[in-house]
């Protein structure tokens, strides 16, 4: 399976193009890493679309996502040059986050616009309180041309961090759970990819992979789905 | 205009042929060696350049302590930069105490076993290499623990705190690491005509005696690494596991790129190994990957080396059998015994 057939399957899951899926939650358990959220998200835009993104590095750097995106098929370098994407390093105040969403709103008036945070929880640990973080994720989520990709971490042992991933994932339209396997190590799977979105008040889809990593891409298999 | 220089350093970073590095191209990733070559098939190649490395041990061993001075060992071979900070002992006395170079063993394929007599069955069946698999050639170096390098070897390094150093606190150690990166030439973002590589080593981090009132553990390490990320330094980061927190350690782990827990080892009837190593994570550093093949892996000392070896656990007896055996050799005992006579 070729990446590109494994985005195009996820596509068909995440959907990304409904506009009541503009707020998207990749919640990390212990050792997992939602980069390969991220891309995806980065992916359809870059292809599928022509809206700006602007991507806040708090925890890895430009050159990091750009050699990702390269496995993805995408070049945030050309990207750049064309002005349809920007990499803002070293945020660490929830205030510079609303500062990036106000600026790329303004320099965007027209159309949908995204913005992409690989790492919210870092700024809990940076000495943000978890009022402020989420009133961040209510301000995006009053302005509808706005569509937020990010990603929080959890761990057991971490109980604020954990509250702040529930309160997130809470406000998230739709929620990508990715935790490694419980039980041991695997020669097929890396860990379990977990999609929950609420279709109506009375639809809970929930869809689950597992996914295995390579150096150059990961190959999902269904594990299982459900619809209450 | 930062992220264009180093997208730009990026793809130039296979070209720059650093000294005493290797270049990953699946990973897209610059490595340098651990000084201990099992220990780099272990990490699958090397320390990525541009990482963190935090290398917990639990109760009191001293493996970290080889590691830490097999890495500097390394770079002084390599004419790599060095910094060492260390807050309990003078760091002066860790470079006294490195590891001598000796020659490489020259890997030879095994030929043809001789015949076995009793157990011909087993002649056809492939000899099992408890080492590491290495994937391509090492090229890290060997070392000898029983002889140190003399002094007189050791150029470019760097000690931290040294005697202009007012205060022991994490952010008065960043600030010394962002000086050493930004004069001698170590960061990407600063052109420069020939490139070296910065090995830092910290060690007993969350140390009591650090002083932490102006900038805590986590903070310093997430500036540390945006600084490392953007230069041509890797850090290797030493601490004792009992005495952080579960919740401040599940932090740190998240904001460093690769983690190496060192536990004793428990188990009697492995007596060969000293330790058991597990790989909680791998440097996941302009690639996707960042789960370990391999997780079973036991540290092995022995006068000379430290060497990391796939742990086999001895096969289980049955209780039962095993006291019936030592029964019936004690009755065997009692009547033949030389004293009855």
């Amino acid at each position: 399976m070729s990446n590109v057939n494994v985005l195009e399957e996820l596509k068909l899951v995440l959907k990304p193009d409904l506009p009541e899926r503009r707020m998207v939650c990749a919640e990390e358990t212990d050792t997992s890493k939602a980069d390969i959220i991220l891309s995806f998200y980065m992916w359809y835009v870059f292809n599928k679309t022509d809206s700006p993104v602007c991507m806040v590095g708090i925890r890895d750097t430009y050159g990091h996502y750009q050699n990702v995106g390269l496995k993805f098929h995408y070049n945030l370098l050309l990207m750049t040059n064309k002005k349809r994407f920007t990499f803002i390093e070293s945020v660490m105040t929830v205030g510079r986050l609303v500062e990036c969403a106000q600026n790329l709103l303004e320099q965007h008036p027209v159309g949908n616009v995204y913005m992409i945070v690989d790492d919210i929880s870092a700024l809990l640990f940076l000495g943000e309180k978890l009022e402020e973080i989420i009133g961040f994720l209510m301000f995006t989520k009053r302005h509808q041309r706005l569509y937020l990709v990010f990603g929080c971490w959890k761990h057991k042992f971490d109980e604020t961090a954990k509250r702040l991933t529930s309160a997130a994932s809470h406000l998230a339209d739709i929620r990508v759970s990715l935790a490694p396997l419980v039980t041991g190590f695997s020669n097929s799977a890396t860990g379990t990819m977990r999609i929950t979105s609420n279709e109506s008040i009375y639809q809970i889809e929930d869809v689950s992979y597992l996914y295995k990593l390579f150096d150059n891409g990961l190959t999902l298999s269904l594990n299982s789905k459900t619809v209450r | 205009m930062s992220f264009i220089l180093q997208s730009h350093t990026i793809s130039q970073r296979k070209n720059l042929k650093l000294k005493g590095t290797k270049t990953s191209v699946a990973k897209n990733q610059i490595l340098i060696s651990t000084g201990i070559v099992s220990l780099d098939a272990v990490l699958d190649g090397g320390i990525p350049i541009g990482t963190v490395t935090l290398v917990e041990e639990e109760n009191y061993g001293r493996n970290a302590d080889l590691i830490t001075k097999h890495f500097i060992a390394e770079g002084v071979v390599c004419d790599h930069s060095i910094l060492i900070a260390d807050i309990e002992k003078k760091p002066e006395t860790i470079a006294n105490d490195l590891p001598k170079l000796i020659q490489e063993e020259s890997f030879q394929p095994t030929g043809v076993v001789e015949d076995f007599k009793i157990a011909w069955r087993y002649s056809q069946n492939p000899i099992y290499d408890s080492k590491p698999h290495q994937t391509s050639i090492s090229f890290g170096h060997t070392f000898d623990m029983s002889a140190k390098i003399s002094t007189d070897e050791l150029q470019n390094i760097k000690y931290w705190p040294n005697v202009q150093s007012q205060s022991t606190s994490y952010s008065h150690l960043l600030e010394f690491i962002n000086k050493v990166i930004t004069t001698d030439g170590f960061s990407t973002k600063i052109p420069v005509e020939q490139r070296h590589v910065l090995r830092i080593t910290i060690n007993n981090l969350f140390s009591p005696i650090w002083d932490s009132n102006d900038m805590d553990i986590v903070k310093f390490l997430y500036k540390l690494r945006i600084l490392i990320r953007s230069s041509y330094a890797t850090c290797l980061i030493t601490t004792r596991a009992q005495i952080i927190n579960n919740i401040i350690k599940c932090r740190i782990e998240h904001f460093v790129d690769t983690v190496l827990i060192l536990k004793p080892m428990e188990l009697s009837s492995c007596a060969d190994y000293n330790g058991k190593l597990i790989i909680g994570k791998l440097a996941s550093f302009n690639t996707f990957l960042y789960e370990p093949s391999c997780v079973d892996w036991a540290t092995k000392l022995t006068r000379k080396k430290l060497c990391i070896e796939k742990l086999h656990l001895p096969p289980c007896l049955n209780d039962d059998e095993n006291n019936e055996n030592i029964q019936n050799k004690q009755l065997c005992a009692s009547t033949t015994s030389r004293l009855n006579f």
